[in-house]
Order: C-alpha cells, then sequence, then structure tokens
C-alpha cells in the first residue's frame, strides 16, 4: 500500500538514478513493504542498467575518417558497372586501380580494372578473376577482403576493401628504416595473414612491401593474390617464376615449385627490407640475380645494421636461408619466433629514456595490430632477459613509474594508472623488497627526469617502468626494471592477456619481477599470488575506473568512485576488491564531504565501510586493503580499538608496502595516545610514499599532539612545498602557531586554509580559537554564530564550536557542544586524548565522561 | 571521461536529416558527429561478447543510420528525442538480425564450450536476461516522451540540457523531473510484466 512516505520514498530513489547517484538499497528496501517494495525493486534494476550505460566503454574507432569513406561522393570521374570512379589511385603492369563509390554497400572500395587491352580470349580465366577467386577464399582482418568480380562495359574488374594508408615499401621510401621492434610488429601480422592464406590451400606467390598497407590507424593488410595459385599448382619453369625477382626464393630460379617456404622466403627479405632499404640479394637483372643466388652471394644483415638485436638477425635469415628445409616451416612458426624477437627488440637505453618518443607514438599503431595478432596465440610471457644478475642481487627497492597509455586515447589513462596501483600493490606484499607508493610514484607521470634522479629522490636502488595497451578485451603490459645507478636493464618483460586476466597478470609480473631480480618470496606470498583470480571483464573495468576517480579524492571523484565499486561488485558479486574499493570509500566519504548530508553522515558511512569491507573479506580474507578499511571503520564506528588494532597489523602483515594501512594505523596509535608508535608508523608510511602529501600532514598532526611545534611547521611547510593547495597543512601550520602564541602568523595561516576550503567547519573553528586566544572575544562568538546558523554548509557543527568554547574558557558550553559532537560521531573528537585544544578541559570531571563515551578511557 | 552525447538545436537537427536525405553528405557527417558516438557506446552494451568478434559494432551503426536518414520519408515528430528514439530502435533491430544471422551460421554453435555466457549481451549480464525483456516491453508500453526520457538520459547518457533539447523541454530541472517521473512509469509498468 503506497503512503506518502514510501511515494515520497520511491521519487527521491528515481532522482537519484536519474541524477546517477548512488542509492543504499538495503537501507530504503527496508522501510517500505508490499507494492513500493516490488517498485523498489524494479527501480533497483533500472539503477543497474543506468549505471552499466553510464560505464560502457567509449568507442576506440575516430568518427570523421570512417566516416568519410561512408559518404557518397559529391564527384565522380566515371562509371564502371554500378562503381562510381572517384579517383585513380594507381596502376600496376597489367591494370589500375581506383577508389570508387559501391551505392549497393554504401561505402568506398577499391576497383582494380585490367586494361581492355590485356585480356583477350575467356575474360573468366584471366589473373583478375583468379585473385578474386583466391581471395575470396581467405578470410582474415589482415588479408584484404574482396567484394566481387565481374565484367563490365568491356572491362574486367574486381573490386574489394578500401585500405587508407601507405604501403610498406613507400613507408621505408618515405620514413627511412624501420627499428627491429616495428619490422617485428608488423612480421607478425603478415605472418598471421599468410598463415590464413595457406590455410586456405593457397600460395601468395608475391610477398613484398608493395603488397602490403599499413592502414591508417595501423591495421597491416595484405594485398594482391594476383600471382596466387592453388597450393598443389605451383610448378614454375625455369624461366617461368611469377612473382617479384628480389624476393623469390633461390630454389624458384632452379625451376621448383614455390610453396610455403617459399612464401616466408619473401616475408624474410620483406623484414630485411623494411629494416634496411635494401635486400639481401641485389643484382640489376635477372640474370645478375641468378647468378648471385648461385654463388651464394648474401649480403648479411648484420653487416648493413650493425645494431639490431641478435634475435631479429636470426629470424630473418633463418627465413632468407638458402636451404628452404632450413627455414621456417610454417607462418606459425616464424610467428612464434618473431614474437620471442619482439622483446629483444625493445628500444634499447636512449631511446627509451625519452618516455614518450616520436617513435613510440608511431609504434603506437603497429602495436596495436600486433596485439591483435598476439590475441589468437593466448597470453603469454613474451621474454625475459635474466642479464645483469649481479646488479640484481642489490636491488632491495624500486618505485614502479606510471605505465605508458599506448592506447593512443586519452580516456584510457584510468586503465595504465589502475593497472600501475593494482602492480605496486601486488608487489608491495613482497616483505623482502621496499616499494614506493602510488601517490609517490604519480608525481613522476609525464615526467621527463632521468631515471638515477627519480630514483635519487625516492632512495630506491631501481626504477621499473613500463607501458600498457589495451585493444578491446585485450591488455599487453611490458614492464622494464632498471637499474638505478648503472642504468642497466635487469628485467625486462611483456605480457598479454585477456581483459578478465588482467589482475591476475599484475600478480605475475610482480611475481616474475621478484624472481627475475633474485628476492626471496616466502610461501605465504607465493600463496598469496597463486590466489589472484581472473574476475569478469566488465568488473575489473568497472574496478580499475573507481581506483581512478578513488585517487582523486575528491567529493564528486569519491562518489564516482561508489558507482564504479558498486558496478564492479554487482557484476562480479565474488570480486573481493570491489566491495574493499567501496569500503575504502565509505571510510572517506564523512571526512571528505563537508557538507550537510545525511547520506554522508558517519553514522551511515562507517557501518557501511565496515559491512562492505567484511563483505571482501568473506571473500577473500587476505586482502590487505580490506583489513586496513575494516580497521579504520571499527575505530570509527564501533570504536572499538582492539578489534580495529588487529585489523590494522593483519593489513600490514598482510601487504607491508601499504603505506596506506600504516597510515591509518598510524592515525589510530595517536588517538590511544601511543604517540612514539604513531610517530614509528608514519615514518614507515612516509619511507614508502615519501612525496604523499596526506602522509606528510599527518605527520605534522601527530607532532602536533606531541608538542613538538616547531618540527609541525617544518613538516606544514614541506607539505605546502609540495602541495600549495592543500589546507590541511596550512591547518596544523596554524594549529603549531597557536600554540607557540604566535598569533598573527596562525591566522594568516588559518585564512589561506579557509580560502582553500571555506566550507570547513575545521578551519573555521581555528579562526574563532585564534581570536579567542587574541582577545577578540566578539569575532570568536561571531563565528560561532555563524557555524551555529541553521543549514550551516558543514553540517556537523557542534565540535568545533566546543573547541571555541574552550579557547574561549566557556568549560560548560565547551562540555554541552562536545558532548553533542560525541552523540554525532564527530571523527576529530576520537582524538580527544592528545589533541592540545582540549587541554583547558582536561582537569575538568567531566572531561573524563567524555573519554569514557568515546571508549578512550583506558 | 564518457563521449559527449547528442547534441544541437532541434532545428538544424531535422535541417541535417533533410540535407542528408537530398545526398548532402556533410550534413550526413554531421548527423554522424552529433549521434555516433553515444549510439556507438549504447549498443556496445547489447552485442554480445562473442558476437563483438565477428561484428563491427561502429559498422553496424553507421549503417543503419544511414540506412534510417535516407529511407525515413517523413517524420512527424519535431522533437529531436523522437528521431533518437527512432534510431535505437533501428539499431535494436539490425542487432537482432545479425545475431539471427551469426547463429545460423556455419560453425558459431562450435564456438567453445563458454558460449552461453560469451552469447550475454553486458545489459544482459548486468540485470539478467528476463530482466532485460521486461524491460524492453515496459518501454515500449510507456508514452513517447517517457521513452524518450529513459532513453536520452539512462541509455544514451546525455545531460539534463541534452536531454531538455531532446524533449522540447524548458529547462534541465523540467528535463530531470520528466526523467524521474519516467523512471517511476517504467518501474510501475515491469512490476505489471512481473505480475
Amino acid at each position: 500500500m503506497a503512503t506518502p512516505e514510501s511515494t515520497a520514498l520511491l521519487q527521491s530513489v528515481a532522482d537519484s538514478i536519474a541524477d546517477g547517484l548512488p542509492v543504499d538499497w538495503q537501507t530504503v528496501e527496508a522501510q517500505v513493504d508490499g507494492q513500493p517494495l516490488r517498485l523498489l525493486k524494479q527501480l533497483r534494476i533500472l539503477s543497474d542498467l543506468a549505471t552499466l550505460h553510464r560505464t560502457l566503454p567509449t568507442s576506440s574507432s575516430g568518427t570523421t575518417p570512417a566516416l568519410a569513406a561512408r559518404s557518397k561522393p559529391a564527384t565522380v570521374i566515371g562509371k564502371w558497372g554500378h562503381l562510381e570512379l572517384i579517383e585513380r589511385l594507381g596502376g600496376g603492369a597489367s591494370s589500375e586501380v581506383y577508389r570508387a563509390w559501391d551505392p549497393q554497400l554504401e561505402c568506398e572500395v577499391a576497383l582494380k580494372l585490367l586494361r581492355v587491352d590485356d585480356w583477350s580470349g575467356d575474360p573468366w580465366s584471366s589473373r583478375l578473376v583468379r585473385e578474386g577467386r583466391l581471395l575470396a577464399r581467405v578470410n582474415h582482418r589482415h588479408v584484404i577482403a574482396v567484394h566481387g568480380v565481374a565484367v563490365q562495359d568491356g572491362r574486367f574488374g574486381l573490386w574489394m576493401q578500401l585500405i587508407r594508408g601507405a604501403n610498406l615499401y613507400r613507408l621505408v621510401v618515405k620514413q627511412g628504416p624501420l627499428s627491429a621492434r616495428e619490422a617485428s610488429v608488423i612480421g607478425i601480422d603478415i605472418c598471421q595473414a599468410l598463415a590464413a592464406v595457406h590455410g586456405a590451400g593457397l600460395i601468395h606467390r608475391d610477398v613484398k612491401a608493395a603488397n602490403v598497407m599499413r592502414e591508417d590507424g595501423g591495421r597491416i593488410v595484405l594485398m594482391d593474390l594476383g600471382m596466387g595459385s592453388e597450393r598443389e599448382a605451383t610448378r614454375s619453369g625455369p624461366n617461368d617464376f611469377a612473382g617479384t625477382p628480389l624476393y623469390l626464393a633461390p630454389e624458384i630460379f632452379q625451376g621448383r615449385q614455390a610453396s610455403v617456404r617459399t612464401d616466408l622466403y619473401g616475408l624474410g627479405v620483406l623484414l630485411y627490407y623494411l629494416v634496411t632499404g635494401s635486400y639481401p640479394v641485389r643484382a640489376a637483372t635477372i640474370s645478375e640475380l641468378k647468378d648471385a643466388h648461385a654463388k651464394g652471394a648474401v649480403v648479411r644483415l648484420r653487416d648493413v645494421r650493425a645494431d639490431l638485436p641478435t634475435r631479429f638477425i636470426q629470424v630473418v635469415e633463418r627465413a632468407t636461408a638458402v636451404d628452404p628445409e632450413l627455414r621456417y616451416p610454417t607462418a606459425g612458426a616464424f610467428e612464434a619466433d618473431l614474437v620471442r624477437a619482439l622483446d629483444d627488440a625493445s628500444a634499447p637505453t636512449s631511446e627509451r629514456r625519452s618516455r614518450v618518443s616520436t617513435r613510440t607514438k608511431t609504434l603506437i599503431a603497429a602495436s596495436i595490430a600486433a596485439l591483435l595478432v598476439l590475441g589468437a596465440l593466448g597470453w603469454r610471457a613474451v621474454t625475459n632477459r635474466p642479464d645483469a644478475a649481479l646488479a640484481a642481487a642489490t636491488v632491495r627497492s624500486i618505485v614502479v613509474l606510471p605505465l605508458e597509455n599506448l592506447s593512443g586515447d586519452p580516456s584510457q589513462e584510468y586503465f595504465a594508472d589502475g593497472l600501475t596501483e593494482v602492480l605496486i600493490s601486488d608487489l608491495a606484499q613482497i616483505h623482502a623488497l621496499r616499494v614506493i607508493s602510488r601517490t609517490s610514484a604519480m608525481v613522476y607521470k609525464g615526467a621527463k627526469k632521468p631515471l638515477a634522479d627519480i630514483a635519487r629522490e625516492l632512495r630506491v636502488d631501481a626504477v621499473l617502468e613500463g607501458s600498457v595497451m589495451r585493444v578491446g578485451d585485450r591488455v599487453r603490459i611490458t614492464a622494464d626494471l632498471v637499474d638505478a645507478s648503472s642504468d642497466r636493464h635487469l628485467w625486462v618483460q611483456t605480457y598479454e592477456r585477456d581483459l578478465k586476466d588482467v589482475l591476475t597478470l599484475q600478480s605475475d609480473v610482480a611475481q616474475a619481477m621478484a624472481i627475475g631480480i633474485q628476492v626471496q618470496l616466502t610461501p605465504q606470498e607465493k600463496a598469496s599470488f597463486g590466489a589472484v583470480q581472473a574476475v569478469n571483464p566488465a568488473a575489473a573495468e568497472a574496478y580499475l575506473r573507481g581506483r581512478y576517480e578513488w585517487n582523486k579524492r575528491t567529493n564528486d571523484s569519491l562518489q564516482q568512485a561508489l558507482v564504479y565499486f558498486q558496478q564492479a561488485a554487482t557484476i562480479d558479486p565474488t570480486f573481493a576488491k570491489a566491495y574493499a574499493g567501496q569500503a575504502d570509500v565509505y571510510n572517506m566519504l564523512p571526512s571528505s564531504l563537508k557538507v550537510s548530508d545525511s547520506q554522508s553522515s558517519p553514522l551511515v558511512m562507517y557501518p557501511l565501510a565496515k559491512a562492505t569491507a567484511m563483505k571482501a573479506l568473506g571473500i577473500d580474507s587476505t586482502l590487505a586493503e580490506a583489513h586496513a578499511s575494516l580497521g579504520y571503520a571499527r575505530w570509527f564506528s564501533d570504536r572499538d580499538s582492539a578489534a580495529a588494532e588487529n585489523s590494522f597489523q593483519r593489513a600490514i602483515q598482510l601487504n607491508p608496502g601499504y603505506a596506506t594501512a600504516h597510515q591509518w594505523y598510524a592515525d589510530y596509535l595517536l588517538a590511544v595516545n601511543r604517540v612514539d608508535d604513531s610517530l614509528r608508523e608514519i615514518g614507515t608510511a612516509k619511507t614508502l610514499d615519501p612525496l604523499s602529501n596526506p602522509v606528510r600532514v599527518l605527520r605534522a598532526a601527530i607532532l602536533y599532539s606531541a608538542r613538538r611545534y616547531d618540527e609541525v611547521i617544518a613538516q606544514a611547510n614541506e607539505a605546502i612545498r609540495g602541495d600549495p593547495i592543500n589546507p590541511g597543512a596550512f591547518y596544523y601550520r596554524a594549529v603549531a602557531y597557536e600554540q607557540k602564541g604566535l598569533l598573527v602568523e596562525a591566522e594568516n595561516s588559518i585564512r589561506e586554509a579557509i580560502r582553500l576550503a571555506p566550507r570547513d567547519s575545521f578551519y573555521l573553528q581555528e579562526l574563532g580559537r585564534v581570536a579567542a586566544r587574541k582577545g577578540d572575544r566578539a569575532e570568536a562568538e561571531r563565528i560561532i554564530r555563524e557555524l551555529a546558523a541553521p543549514g550551516h554548509p558543514a553540517g556537523t557543527t557542534a565540535g568545533p564550536i566546543g573547541f571555541i568554547y574552550a579557547a574561549l574558557s566557556n568549560t560548560n558550553r565547551a562540555f554541552a557542544f562536545l558532548t553533542q559532537a560525541e552523540r554525532e560521531h564527530w571523527p576529530a573528537l576520537l582524538w580527544a586524548r592528545t589533541l592540545p585544544e582540549l587541554d583547558p578541559l582536561r582537569n575538568d570531571p567531566r572531561f573524563a565522561d567524555l573519554l569514557r563515551a568515546l571508549n578512550l578511557s583506558r | 571521461m564518457n563521449e559527449p552525447p547528442p547534441r544541437g538545436s532541434v532545428d538544424s537537427t531535422f535541417e541535417l536529416l533533410r540535407r542528408a536525405k537530398a545526398g548532402d553528405s556533410a550534413a550526413l557527417d554531421r548527423l554522424f558527429t552529433r549521434y555516433l558516438p553515444a549510439l556507438r557506446r549504447w549498443s556496445s552494451g547489447r552485442l554480445p561478447r562473442w558476437s563483438r568478434d565477428l561484428l563491427d559494432t561502429d559498422d553496424i551503426v553507421q549503417e543503419t543510420v544511414i540506412r534510417v536518414v535516407k529511407r525515413i520519408d517523413t517524420f512527424e515528430s519535431r522533437r529531436e528525442g523522437a528521431l533518437l528514439g527512432y534510431l535505437r530502435q533501428a539499431i535494436m533491430n539490425r542487432i537482432r538480425d545479425e545475431l539471427r544471422r551469426s547463429h545460423r551460421a556455419p560453425g558459431i554453435d562450435e564456438l567453445d564450450e563458454n558460449q552461453r555466457d560469451r552469447g550475454a549481451s553486458p545489459l544482459e549480464i548486468t540485470i539478467g536476461r528476463e530482466a532485460v525483456e521486461r524491460y524492453e516491453t515496459a518501454l515500449a508500453r510507456l508514452r513517447p516522451e517517457e521513452r524518450e526520457a529513459i532513453v536520452a538520459r539512462i541509455e544514451l547518457d546525455g545531460t539534463y540540457q541534452d536531454v531538455a533539447q531532446a524533449l522540447g523541454k524548458p529547462s534541465p530541472d523540467a528535463a530531470r523531473m520528466a526523467v524521474s517521473r519516467a523512471l517511476l512509469r517504467l518501474a510501475e509498468e515491469m512490476d505489471h510484466g512481473n505480475a
């Protein structure tokens, strides 16, 4: 039965869904029954539906370039059959190629027309028809797709997919020779294409740079099967060889039949050409070429490009071996060796130092193509180069620099950043390794600082840098660990997986790196790495988006993070990290949202944090983040110090490198008046996260409670230098000045904090306290009135008012407001045992009552 | 973060539609620019993962929009939201056709042992196949303006400004109210469908 209350509730829920805000379903569903409850359940479905639509990935393809090929052209230069010719693209020995509009397919096509004088007799036996028919048998993204063949208007035509881009021959002429890596990436694609051709029972017979296109966007496409033939009908006479001479295998000149191995020889020559702009066997005429082959006059690749990686040279030399039996038997075998060569072909040190080199950008498209090819192979660690073992033995501290987003799409930054964080978190589990936390690592995002400088600033032995590339549901990660002092590679590896395995992948990277640098893993650490589960790809993606938003730590981003974490849990209810993420957000919202909002009240948020942390631990009891969140919530929600401490210690035991656990534990230790322990913990957090401003500000807070005011000012100044818009640092500098009696400096500093965070009642109360300390009672009372005004944007203000009354020596009022603040679970009151502001009240019996109420009396 | 939802004044949209129908490729391109990103995102939620290996989502959306623009003889409504709804339905029909065709294609039944899981679209994975069917039925039963509000805001993730424009509402606040009301109506219809 609908009541005005249930109607209002339903309306409010509908508003939240429309606004894209999270709804606490458990709470609202408990408030109604009957038809309103049924409607609520439908709204919940609609909320999930809306969330999904908000989080759908954007299309990876651009709009405009593709559209140009979809629109009918304004002008045509002629017609052939139903096709409208737009422009002539070029002409071969026996044909012309046009860009044309196909009104039936409503797209642009490439039309190859045989010249009239080039065919006689039965046109259907011509080469063009053969090419069309052969192409029609091969369906592969790296082989040109044919649309049809026909004779029209006395001309013979084959029309096919229009590829916009450049062929590899022109590419090398225009740009110069490619790197081994780029050539390998292209070669892998062509291997895939040839595997499809050979799998269809065909031999291409004309594999060459001019017959391979690199489409705008990077796709590699094998063209022109005009010379192609059935595998069983490929014998040539001694002077009847089809194909391009410089690419022909030596046995063809001896009259032997074309084969898979002759095609792969052609690909070997093509790779040689890509990295040199020349050919292994050179000649001016065909007879010279035959002689050169007969004499074995091969120009070794090493002699042309001394800088190429050995493995790449070995692949090319095997492909172009004179004896066909020594060559690769299949395109798949060729490809497998190219994949292995790919990592050896990683950019040399000088190239890698420039973290966004122009070459990297040109590689992106080609690498994406490689990724798709590799996708067919399943995941693999592409290579491992365990050199520099001596240096490796000395690595006991590292920083993981933000993985470079190679997708070419800035909107994928969240993905690279999220994976960086997961990798850091996984590595931090290793007790024998000190891993710099995310906040400090992210400072170097996009920075072009020398690695040695970064290592020096963070006091680490080595720097892990890398890249992440995602195409659809495939992810590829390259990680490269560099010794900071010698600039030597210690360990390089490339991994590739499905998106669903992305979290497992990070765990594998961490484990393999530890082994690579000879760090001993404990059995528990090994078990932990082995226990990482695959998750639904959409859930993994939502989780990474959530972490990206979470790390921004703004009110809006926290709300958005919550939506993503909830989405991840909805998609995959067994995904423990999704619940841990929610717990993190619920813990942060009360102190982040200074606005009056019942939804973000500590009384609501901390229990939610506790519930979601426990849910996460119910799925995975080894999740350090969830233990830390549970500790935080147990402290704030239940004020259960023993349980909170257990949770923090468990989190640190599971992941000693998790700086946030040390930070929260330090905060807790301060509240229970174990100041020395607190300083030790914050010291650990600072070592792990040296550039983190929350850690700096908390350290200032601890020093403040220790009454070490000069050190507070120094620490706050360091935090201000690191982040000049951090109001917290200005606040602690102000209270330290206040305690030192430097009231002008205190006022200036707190005014700066208020300027940065005008709605924060905590900063405003300090202004009131400074006024009180200056004897300006009227101003202090004005501020109290401001804080007490109904609808004050700061919401809960009893605590701040109580603090001002304490400075005004109005003990009765101070206790009245602080008691109210306790009932409202005002978070700051939990530090009552150590806060200098409350010193004037400590000898009053009511203070002991307050501590008892706060469960702080011990 | 998300691609911008459809923008542009009602008049210019219908003027573009008219010009595109008359063969003006620039107008067609502008319509594409306006609608394609949001429709592509939307359609990616409706295609099962396995089918995305076979079908190009972008192509489906693009070709359907071209077809709709060219074949639409008269468009009685002057609301942009109605056009969006029409395009959405056309793409939905096209996706269904493509899926039916793909299922008929030889070999698809043998894709792999996980085909059952892979056969679900992201939306079906999120709310369940039965709920998707109930949702679609209920959506069809809504009044046109309610349906357009749901499509523009909930499915295509438009801003309230966009929704106001699509529905011909005077302000974003009015659009917000319309969306909220439409959600309640939709929940009621879904509940009837559940009975």
